[in-house]
Parts: structure tokens; sequence; C-alpha cells
């Protein structure tokens, strides 16, 4: 008998990513843009399809970034620099 | 030229200079460090690392099986050896002495196992020598053997197969190590099996068993190896009589080890007198559990070539053998070396090889040894708390008696049912199954009741350190296995610290009497432990839910019948007990789950598979919890300055109400009506029943568990305790809405039913509540809410009746009404109430 104590299973990087499945995330991308979004799934590139998504869009001298919002989005994952959970 | 500049025509010596064309010659690269050793103080080594003399690798621990024995008789030995030996043990063990009689004894009566190791004597043994043995040979050292032996057997009992197991007599079991010159089989047990020796005897013709149903049931193979094997173990001590004329034929390398004459005859002698193989008395049970016995050996009974036994029967009837009941076994075999193919023979290699290989490592544990191995396996299993440790071995036990040998058991009925199982489960020769089993029986019940002082000394668990750490003694129970490996994550290494000393402080606090303030009721008990759970933990929980739910799912499709326990593990909802109002990070991880889309959305999906007790476990959780869901929690107008609701739990709400409420619904069905109560009790006691109804969730649930009992009692079939429970419960329920009511109506009614809807949860509620309960009951209810019952009448008046856009709401709103006003026999129209007509 062996027992395997952790706090959840075995965990992966990516499943940091897993867990936010169907919640908020806010995703940073190259080219000084951020998508917050639903995410709906998610690739071990990072490729990422997001629902009820918004793009924001800073571009220098500009207070207020541009905004996008997409009922449905692909993210290419070359692009993104960090995900990160947010609350609703 | 060459790459590298390399020139391969230049003189070698030129080249040097070039690195990389240098032609190494390894004689120069040799530094001579070699030759420079100084050994001057090597003299020793040998000393220390031993002579250099020709090491091998096949260094022999096996006692018996010098280079010279092994070769000798593997086939007997492997056969017999080791089984006699294991015998032996625990029966020097059980008599606690080295008591030939009572070793004989053992043999005699339970001599069932032996028949595996039947001597294999006949040809095959020679072949597994390295030297082969021409069949004259053989033959003759059989004969000689026979000579020898003849005198000392004592008749052979009636019956051949009496002891079909019959072991080889070892006298001082495993401990005994062959004389130098000793051949195997027969000098380590101290007895000689003429039987092995006898199964040379191939020539003698095949009698019809006489009256012995054992010779009838094997049937004659002479010619395979291992039946020659079979016989020659039955027949050892006792068979041994068959006279020698006949058997001088048989040839077996044995016959000058066996000696030992004397001892044979003792055994005889006093088997008739010891009580297991029953004296006089016992014997004719004794021949009968032989033969029952019989069946199991009869595979290699059947090996055996019985043609002999009638023979040998008769011969022994007219020695009149004394024995009565008691008989030996008399499996005669004869092999017919000739007949043996070289195929056979090949085979009769081979395995005496194999057996060789076995036999070199038997009796290194003398009995006391195995005893203390026994014991030790024992001690694993006794507990001094059957019924709590043991439970349903117990409770097997009542359903499943154990008719046999219960008579004799009743000294201690526990370490008595314990010593059987082992032996069954270990198919102990002494006793295994379907052999003469007192004995052996008698031998583990000592060994149980030592097991259980054992244990009973046995330190506990807690003043060992850390299991498998140096030094450190493991101990298992029953109750907790010793496990064999325990990883804990470095989190959740110290999470149990952390635990440790919060239990630890709580322990404390309870000394001094400073009850922690912020723990809920449920969780005060100071012993208990609870788990924080981070939002990660609970994602990371609600992922293992939904990925278990997926491989369920994928497997149902293949399979109808799938193991959902994996699936009910991940659920987590026996991991922490929980009521409403408990810290939020404490809250049982299952509850916590249901704040997320993703968990409702698999709602219906999971009860599919779960039981209807697991639904009911379930749905006791969560109405226990009820306030813990943030649909309760954060779905009640009356903590919000603007009696509004936020979107975010809008929207969780209308999930839930369209996959938590339908799941709720259905699972409610299939639960009985004093289940329905208890769930109505717990919500009462864990909730505060007036802050849930303000809540669309929290009074959904109270409409269905309401609506579903009410129904139940409408079918007529409940009986007066449950009907009056059911009225208490409902009183109970009643007494923390009064007053509050109107409560329930959202300050804003638009919010909840601006007439769109064919539905309102709040009237379908006042309808249940009111359906279910007296006429006082219903007076109060109309009290209160009559300003909503107005109020819905005047919004539906304000729908002006040529909007025919709207005209619909106007109909939707007062139908809702008069959902709950009709429970009491009344109708509403836009202007007035008025009696139902019926």
């Amino acid at each position: 008998m062996s027992t395997v104590r952790t706090e959840q299973q075995q965990q992966e990087p990516l499943d940091l990513i897993r867990f936010q499945l169907d919640e908020f995330v806010l995703v940073k991308l190259r080219g000084a843009r951020e998508m917050k979004g639903r995410l709906q799934g998610y690739d071990s590139h990072c490729n990422m399809v997001l629902s009820e998504a918004q793009e924001f869009i800073y571009s220098e001298g500009d207070e207020e970034p541009t905004v996008k919002k997409t009922e449905m989005v692909f993210v290419r994952g070359d692009s993104v620099i960090l995900i990160s959970p947010i609350a609703e | 030229m060459s790459f590298f500049g390399f020139d391969p025509s230049a003189p070698p010596s030129s080249r040097r200079d070039d690195a990389l064309s240098e032609n190494i010659d390894f004689q120069d690269t040799y530094d001579g460090l070699g030759e420079q050793l100084d050994e001057a103080d090597d003299a020793f080594n040998s000393d220390t690392f031993g002579s250099t003399g020709p090491i091998a690798k096949d260094f022999n621990f096996g006692t018996g099986a010098g280079p010279n024995s092994a070769p000798i008789q593997p086939q007997q030995q492997l056969r017999q050896a080791p089984v006699p030996q294991q015998n032996v043990s625990y029966a020097q063990a059980a008599a606690s002495s080295h008591d030939d009689q009572f070793m004989q004894e053992l043999w005699g009566a339970s001599n069932a196992p032996s028949h595996p190791a039947a001597a294999e004597t006949g040809p095959e043994a020679p072949k597994a020598e390295k030297k082969i043995l021409s069949l004259a040979e053989i033959e003759a050292q059989l004969t000689n053997i026979e000579h020898q032996q003849q005198p000392q057997y004592a008749p052979p009992p009636p019956q051949p197969f009496g002891f079909p197991g019959m072991m080889p007599p070892p006298q001082y079991g495993g401990y005994m190590m062959p004389p130098a010159g000793f051949i195997p089989p027969p000098g380590q047990y101290g007895q000689p099996f003429p039987m092995g020796q006898l199964q040379g005897m191939g020539q003698i013709p095949v009698m019809p068993p006489m009256g012995i149903s054992g010779l009838q049931q094997q049937p004659q193979q002479p010619q395979q190896p291992q039946q020659q094997q079979a016989p020659a173990q039955q027949q050892q001590p006792e068979a041994l009589p068959i006279k020698v004329g006949k058997q001088q034929p048989v040839q077996s390398k044995q016959q000058p080890h066996l000696v030992p004459q004397p001892s044979r005859n003792q055994p005889k002698a006093d088997l008739s007198q010891f009580p297991v193989l029953g004296g006089p008395k016992e014997n004719k049970p004794s021949n009968a559990q032989v033969q029952l016995q019989h069946p199991p050996a009869t595979s290699q009974q059947q090996n055996a070539p019985q043609q002999q036994p009638q023979e040998f029967n008769q011969f022994h009837r007219g020695q009149n053998f004394n024995r009565g009941g008691h008989s030996g076994h008399h499996h005669q075999n004869q092999h017919q070396h000739q007949d043996l193919t070289p195929e056979q023979q090949e085979k009769a290699a081979k395995r005496q090889e194999k057996v060789s290989r076995i036999m070199s490592y038997s009796g290194i544990m003398n009995p006391k040894d195995k005893d203390f191995v026994t014991r030790f396996q024992l001690s694993q299993i006794v507990t001094e708390d059957p019924y709590n440790e043991d439970f349903y071995a117990q409770v097997y036990k009542v359903i499943h008696p154990k008719s046999t040998n219960s008579a004799n058991q009743q000294v201690s009925q526990q370490h008595n049912s314990i010593a059987q199982a082992y032996l069954e489960q270990s198919g102990h020769r002494l006793g295994g199954r379907y052999k003469r089993a007192d004995v052996a029986l008698q031998r583990m019940q000592q060994q149980v009741q030592k097991a259980v002082t054992v244990a009973k000394e046995r330190p506990k668990l807690t003043q060992y350190a850390r299991e498998g750490a140096l030094g450190k003694i493991s101990f298992g129970t029953g109750k907790k296995p010793r496990q064999q490996l325990e990883i804990i994550s470095k989190a959740a290494q110290r999470k149990l610290e952390k635990e440790k000393k919060e239990l630890e402080g709580a322990t404390n606090d309870e000394l001094v009497g400073v009850p922690k303030k912020d723990r809920s009721p449920s969780i005060s008990a100071p012993s208990r432990v609870t788990n924080k759970y981070s939002k990660k933990d609970i994602m990371s929980i609600l992922e293992g839910i939904i990925s278990e739910l997926m491989n369920v799912e994928s497997e149902s499709r293949t399979n109808s019948e799938v193991d959902t326990t994996q699936l009910w593990e991940s659920l987590r909802v026996l991991e922490q007990p929980s009521s409403s109002g408990d810290d939020e990070a404490e809250v049982n991880p299952f509850i916590q789950c249901l704040n997320y889309n993703k968990a409702l959305k698999i709602l219906s999906r999971l009860f599919k598979f779960l039981s209807r007790e697991q639904i009911l476990t379930i749905v006791t959780l969560i109405m226990s919890n009820l306030e813990n869901l943030s649909v309760v929690k954060h779905g009640s107008y009356t903590t919000y300055e603007s009696k509004k609701v936020p979107e975010t739990v809008v929207k969780l709400v209308e999930l839930y109400s369209m996959t938590f409420s339908k799941v709720l619904m259905n699972a409610v069905l299939d639960f009985k009506f004093n289940e329905i109560i208890g769930l109505l009790v717990i919500l009462i006691e864990h909730n505060n029943v007036s802050y849930v109804s303000t809540t669309k969730i929290g009074l959904t649930i109270l409409t269905t568990l309401l609506s579903r009992a009410e129904l139940i009692i409408g079918e007529g079939t409940i009986s007066a305790t449950d009907l009056s429970e059911w009225s208490s419960c409902y009183d109970e329920l009643f007494t923390s809405l009064e007053s509050r009511i109107a409560a329930i109506f959202p300050p804003n009614p638009e919010d909840i039913d601006d007439g769109s809807s064919r539905e309102n949860y709040v009237w379908q509620f006042l309808a249940t509540l009111s359906l279910g309960g007296k006429l006082s009951h219903q007076r109060i209810i109309v009290d209160e809410v009559r300003d909503e019952i107005f109020g819905v009448m005047s919004r539906a008046k304000a729908i002006d009746n040529t909007d025919s856009a709207n005209l619909y709401k106007k109909q939707n709103l007062l139908n809702n009404l008069n959902m709950y006003l009709v429970v009491m026999g009344l109708v509403a129209d836009e202007t007035e109430i008025k009696e139902l007509q019926s």
C-alpha cells in the first residue's frame, strides 16, 4: 500500500491554466495588448480560446487603451506573455 | 596535404609537433606508474581479502545441497524435502518439543501434503544426476534398498490411500542436516522413504484396488515421471511393507541412506497410540478423513502409477497388518523405467534440476524461525477488538458459518477461526485445505494465542517516530496497514504541521477555557482539524471532478458497469464537514465548487453516475450548507443597500435555476418521506430560514422539498407517526418564517416577475406552503402577503387591455398569483378576489 499525498495530485505549470477553464482570465500579449475573457480552451502552446473577450490595446500617448470586444476569439500562443486569473 | 595540415608523408618524429596529427603510440602514453607502485605493504592483502583462489559465484547456502548431495536425488529432495520440513517445523512448534512421536503422529495424520513430494525415485532420479544410471543399476540399488527396508517396514495399512499425504517422517524437520554422505530425501527426514524407492517397481502388475476407493480413482500412468514420484511419497513409511520380491525391480538410489530403521518402526507403533492419528478409536475417522482429503491430491496421485497397489494391499492383508484403520498410503508406483521416453527423461531431468535448485535452500530456517514468521504474520491479523477492527470478517463468519471442524474448535473460537483462515489462505502444508487440519489447527491456535499476546504488547504506533526510519520498527494493524511508501509533498507537509499546531492551539484554548469565538458550532470540537481551501485548491478539485467525470463517461460508453468510486472520491463530499456560517475557506470543498459555473454545468451529468445514497449525502450536505452557497450568501436583496442583487450573482442564480434546481428536483423524487423530513430539519437547524427564503435559490429548494413531501402525503400511504413528524417539522418551518413571509418578495417585484415569465417562484412557494399548512397557517400567510396580492392585481390592471404586445404579461401575472390563491379556493382577476367556483 502506498499513498501519495499532495495538495492536488501532480501539479504541472499548465494546471494553473487548466484550473481557470470557464473562468475569466487576463492575458497579456506582445505588442502592448491585453485580453480579458472567459477561458474556453487552451493547449500546450498557450493557444487559447476566449469568450466574452475584451482586447485592450495600449499605445504611446494615449491615456486610455483602445478596447475591442469580441464574442469569441482565438489567441495564438506565441504572443502570450502571461495569463492570470481575474476576479469577474 | 590533408585536412588540418596533417602531412602523412612526413616522418613520425616531425608529426609529433603537430597536435592534431600526432600519432599516438599507446606504449608511450603509459606513464609507468603501475610499475612504481610500492607493494611492500600489500603482503597482507590475501589476509584481508581472502585468498586468491578461484572464486565461484555459486556459493551454496543450502544445507544439504552440497555439490554432492544436490545431484544425487534432486527429484526426491525437491518434493519431499521441502514439504516435510515445513510440516515438521510446525508440528514441532506446536508441540514445543522435538518429540519424535509427536512428529510421527503428525506425519501419520497429516501426511497428505507429502503427496506432491512423492519421491521421484524412478528413472527420473537417475537422470537428474550427472551420472545417469542405467536401468539395471537403478534396479540394483532399489533392490538393495528394499531389502534393507523391508524388515523395518511395518505392515502396510490396508488402505492404500489411507494417508495420501504421507509425509516423509521428518523427525527433526528442517533442522536435520543430512549427514555428510547422506542422500537427500530420506536422510534428511530421518526416516527413510521406502515408498520413493518403491516407485521404481513398475513391473508389478496392476491389481484392481481392493475396496479401496483411492486406488480406483487413480489411473495408472506408469510412464510419467511425476506419477512415480507421487506414489513414492504416499507409500513411504507405512507403505513399505510391500514385499521385496515384487519391489525388487525398482531401484532407488536412496536406499543406502534410508538406514535408520528403528525410527521407522517407531512411528508406526506410536502412531496408533497418538491421538492425532487416532488411536484405535480415531483410526476410522482418520481414515475417512484421509480419503476425503485424497481428492485434492488426486492430481498428483493420478500421476502416480498405481499398478501395484492392489498387490500391495493383498500383501498387506495377508500379513495381517496390525494398524487397523491406520494406514499409510500405499500407492505404489511402479514405473517401468523402460517405458520412459527420452522426452520424459529430459523432462524429469529438468524437473530435478529445478527441484535441486529449490532444495538447496531448504532447511535454512528452523522451525522456530518459521514459527516466528508465522507469528509475526499472525500478529498483523489478530486484534484485541475484533468487532471494531475486524467487523466485516465477523459478519462474514456469522453469515458463512464454518461447518468443518467446528466441533473440535470450541476452545477459543476466535483464535480458531483466525488460525484456520490462516491455514487455508496460506495453503499451509500441514493443514492446508482438504487435508487433515486439526493438528495444524492446534498448532496454529497456539501461534495465534502467542500472536495475540504479541499484539497486545506491541507498542502503539505513536511511539515510533517515522515509519521505515532506520532502527525504527514499523507496525501495521488491521486498522492501519503498514504503508510501504508515503510521499508527502512539501506543501502537504507544511499543511500537516500547521494543522498540528492549530490542533494544539485549539486544545490549549480548550484547556484555558477560551473557546474560539469565530468557530462555528459545527467545528468547535477541539479535536477537529479543519482544512482551508484556497481558490486554487477548489479549482483544482473541480477540474479533478470534471476529468474523473469524463473518464467515467467514456468508460460508460464501452462498459455498462462503471466503477464510480474514484469519481465519488474526487467530489470530496466527505472530506470536511461544514455548515452554514463557517469561514468561507473552510467550507466543504464540494460546496465551494458549487459556486462556479462549470460545476453547475456538470451537475446533471454527474448525478447520473451517483447512487441514491450518494445523492442523498450530497443533498444533505447542501442543506446544511445552504448559506455557504454564494447564490444564497450573496443572493439576498437584503444584504445590499440598493436592495438589488448584483448582476454577476443574478447570472449565477439563473444558472442555478437551470441546473441545480432541476437536478435537485429529480433527486428529491427518489427520496423517501422521512428523508425529506430529515432534509428539511437539517435545513432549518443549520440555516436562518427567513434569510434563505429571501433568496431565489433558497426558496426554490424549500418549495421543492415541501411539494415533494405533500405529494407523498397525497398518495395516502404515510404512517401516522410519519405524519406527526411531518406536521411538527412543518410547524417548525412555519415558525421560523412567520412574520417574515412578506420579505420573500423583493422590494422591486418587477425584478423577479414582470409578467413575462409563466412561473413565479415566490407564488409557487406560497402555494406549496399553504398547501401543507392548516387553515390557521393559510390565514397567517394571506395576512402577511395581502399587500403583495393586491400589488400584483394592480400591476395587472396597469397593463392596458389594448396593449396587445404586453397582454400576455397581464395574464401571466394573474395566473401566477392564482396558483397560490387556488390553494385556498380563491381566484383573482385584476379587480377582485372571488371564491373559486368549481
